[in-house]
């Protein structure tokens, strides 16, 4: 054979033998499993850290769809979310608190989950009003409830049975005189109503709503921190300091957290509190008040209104993430009755859906005391200069109130002229962030004692 | 720089060069970026993009400066008092137990390591410590009340007197700079001179006066000038020992540093924060300046 025929032979074989081994089986079309994350707020406690891991197995096993978590705490949490905003990198799904989700709709980094709803994630009926009011306004929802954090009015049954309110007191006037009557019966008890005046203070939205009034115009254009309802349910408060007593000045320098450490010791008689108060307690302290504990709504005011805070947590879902379908299941899986229940039980948060409340363990301690006060429940408004700004001046109006009273120089002036100045302030800042927003329309409370 | 003396020195240069390159990234570009957000409107409405904001002159420097009643010229002033206070008081502290420390006694080596225990004790754990002390039902008030010098507790968290709490807060963690730095420089100063002084007749202030804080002169400078900058720009302080996050600091006690983390991160308005950041950096840079004129002799000697 001569190297001409020997080299087409051996060029037709390598092309040959290269073809064939590029006919290697092509493998069955297997789809990249799916991981998305979650931002949790809040401690990463045993609790909280059971409940997200039960809830992501379960999900996994249903869809195949894996999860991730991690715990920001409420403190760091606010920052975080501007720098995940800023960098475009963070979580898929964020829980949210609800004074801050129509804020954060405003830097557009959210998804717009409108056409979602009653589809893919559940419909507006599935949720308590109060949480569903916190989804999103002018008709566009952007966040769904995971949980409430109703505050209920939380009081020790046995002083107030004492004292001739055995069911606790329905009204201001009933909270007043009952107080009264507590502290001469008991005037070891350090403050027979807490109501700290350092951290957020939700209780002065509370008294507002109590008396029918609220922090903004129904049209979204006015502040009205020193509107004549709003004031006077504010000197109801202070007067329970300066005049009763029955709120004691070292309130002052108390959080949240330390009112009910303060409840638990018996220092304290009545709090408006979550149900997540349980959590703080020690056994001795869970035995020594056993039977001496109920929850109700928190009193009416004298215009009929009865009305608690309601706040608690959204979950929303960031506009870069890239598996936004996935997400929307979880979101969905989460807001199922029995995930609710769960939460409730592990972590003694509030559930967001009504169906939640109707399974068996929900009707059990004070779940129903607490369920009443969420049918009461009123929220901060929706508007996007509440989160963080028009909302930061809610504590500054505490501490402005606290300092005169502890300085000497409060007087029957003090309540109105803080009033005034904090409203100058919220005006400008209302204004300074865009004015009125499309299609707002949030109105104020209205009478609801039957 | 010709190539020569670039390879004279190529082993200072490329040794320098990590660092430089750590400042600017560290330093000089976030400053840089501080100065240009200063003069446009990046808030909440354009964090997502800032191609969205625009340039928008000197706004947030008037709406910083244009009011007498502005809550940055009040909280200016609160950071002055604040400063002034805290370095006076410091430097007192800090001269007086350097003077004790330097004495021969039984228990000085003690009593050294005593008074340095606030600067090895991390400031965050002093400062809480501090906190709780200070609380109505707290330590402070309690032993007041038992030697009947007041006849109720005094609330040192909120209102007026916060601006005593963060000052004593601040004078805790500052003062034993001062009291370090005297007592090395009095160790240094040469026996012969106090012995010279007595031979002379010279009393003790005599020879503090003549002999000691001259020879302090130098370091007094310097702990100075650190100290009423770190005070300056103090944010600690405030922030543990009045509660962080939402609660809102009273008037008494609200710092520049304050103002700023507030209105970045509270009120979202991160040009109005930037405007501040610079207003605070071009004060300090001016007040330093101030101080090296005025104890600067002609010919580089300090009057300190």
């Amino acid at each position: 054979m001569d190297r001409k025929r020997i080299f087409t032979f051996l060029l037709l074989g390598g092309i040959i033998l290269s073809m064939l081994a590029s006919c290697k089986q092509i493998p069955e079309e297997t789809a990249e499993p799916v991981t998305i994350s979650i931002w949790e707020l809040g401690t990463e406690t045993e609790a909280a850290k059971a409940y997200i891991e039960t809830v992501i197995s379960q999900f996994k096993a249903e869809t195949g769809i894996s999860v991730t978590y991690g715990f920001i705490s409420w403190g760091d949490a606010y920052n975080k979310i501007i720098a995940a905003i800023a960098a475009n990198e963070g979580a898929d799904i964020l829980q949210m608190g609800t004074t801050w989700v129509a804020t954060f709709i405003s830097t557009d980094a959210f998804v717009d989950l409108t056409d979602d709803v009653g589809n893919v994630l559940p419909d507006a009926d599935t949720f308590t009003p109060g949480a569903w009011a916190t989804s999103g306004f002018g008709g566009k929802v952007y966040a769904i409830p995971w949980f409430s954090d109703v505050r209920g009015m939380v009081y020790r049954s046995d002083l107030w049975g004492e004292a001739g309110y055995p069911n606790g007191p329905q009204t201001w006037e009933d909270l007043r005189t009952g107080a009264l009557k507590i502290k001469e019966l008991h005037p070891d008890i350090e403050s027979v109503i807490g109501l700290g005046g350092q951290g957020f203070s939700h209780y002065v939205g509370s008294f507002f709503w109590q008396n029918c009034g609220d922090f903004i115009s129904p049209d979204g254009t006015t502040t009205a921190y020193n509107d004549p309802k709003n004031v006077e349910a504010t000197q109801y408060w202070v007067d329970l300091i300066v005049e009763d007593g029955t709120v004691s000045k070292t309130n002052s320098e108390w959080t949240y957290d330390d009112v009910i450490a303060r409840f638990w010791e018996g220092n304290v008689a009545t709090m408006f509190v979550s149900p997540a108060f349980i959590n703080v307690a020690t056994e001795e302290q869970l035995a020594a008040l056993d039977g001496k504990i109920a929850v109700t709504a928190q009193p009416s005011g004298t215009n009929g209104c009865r009305y608690n805070f309601v706040g608690g947590s959204d979950l929303m879902l960031f506009d870069y993430s890239t598996h936004k379908e996935e997400a929307k299941q979880f979101m969905a899986f989460l807001t199922r009755p029995e995930i609710q229940a769960l939460k409730a039980e592990l972590e003694n948060d509030s559930p967001a859906v009504k169906a939640a409340y109707d399974i068996a363990d929900m009707k059990k301690g004070y779940w129903p005391g607490f369920a009443e006060a969420a049918e009461h429940g009123f929220h901060f408004p929706i508007h996007p200069a509440w989160g963080g700004n028009v909302e930061s001046l809610v504590p500054e109006l505490v501490t402005d109130i606290w300092t005169a009273i502890v300085s000497g120089d409060y007087d029957d002036t003090t309540v109105q002229s803080v009033l005034d100045e904090i409203n100058l302030d919220a005006q400008e800042r209302l204004d300074s962030s865009g004015g009125k927003p499309e299609n707002y329309n949030s109105p104020w409370p209205v009478p609801n004692v039957k | 720089m010709n190539s020569q003396s670039y390879k004279k020195h190529s082993l200072a240069y490329r040794m320098i060069f990590p660092t430089v390159l750590t400042m600017l990234i560290v330093h000089i570009i976030p400053i840089a970026m501080g100065i240009y957000i200063s003069f446009r409107n990046l808030d909440k409405y354009t964090l997502c993009n800032i191609s969205k904001t625009v340039f928008v002159g000197l706004r947030n420097y008037i709406n910083l400066l244009g009011s007498l009643n502005s809550d940055f010229l009040s909280s200016l002033s609160t950071t002055f008092r604040f400063m002034i206070l805290t370095v006076v008081i410091s430097y007192i502290l800090g001269l007086a137990c350097a003077l004790i420390g330097n004495e021969k006694f039984r228990g000085q080596t003690i009593f050294r390591g005593v008074m340095l225990i606030p600067l090895v004790i991390p400031s965050v754990v002093s400062l809480t410590c501090l906190r709780f002390m200070l609380q109505q039902n707290g330590i402070i008030n309690q032993i007041l009340l038992d030697l009947h010098l007041i006849k109720e507790p005094i609330i040192w968290l909120v209102g007026r007197n916060t601006f005593f709490v963060i000052l004593i807060g601040n004078v805790w963690i500052k003062w034993p700079l001062f009291f370090s730095v005297f007592l090395s420089g009095m160790q240094a100063i040469p026996e012969e001179l106090f012995e010279a002084a007595s031979i002379d007749g010279a009393n003790y202030f005599q020879k503090l006066k003549h002999i000691t804080l001259p020879s302090l002169k130098n370091v007094t400078f310097i702990t100075t000038m650190l100290i009423a900058v770190w005070s300056f720009n103090d944010f600690n302080v405030p922030y543990i020992m009045l509660g962080c996050g939402y609660t809102a600091v009273p008037d008494a006690a609200n710092l520049i540093s304050l103002n700023i983390y507030r209105s970045a991160f509270f009120a979202l308005n991160f040009s109005s924060a930037a405007a501040q950041s610079v207003l605070m950096s071009l004060i300090s840079f001016t007040l330093i300046l101030v101080y090296v004129k005025l104890i600067t002799k002609p010919g580089g000697e300090t009057n300190a």
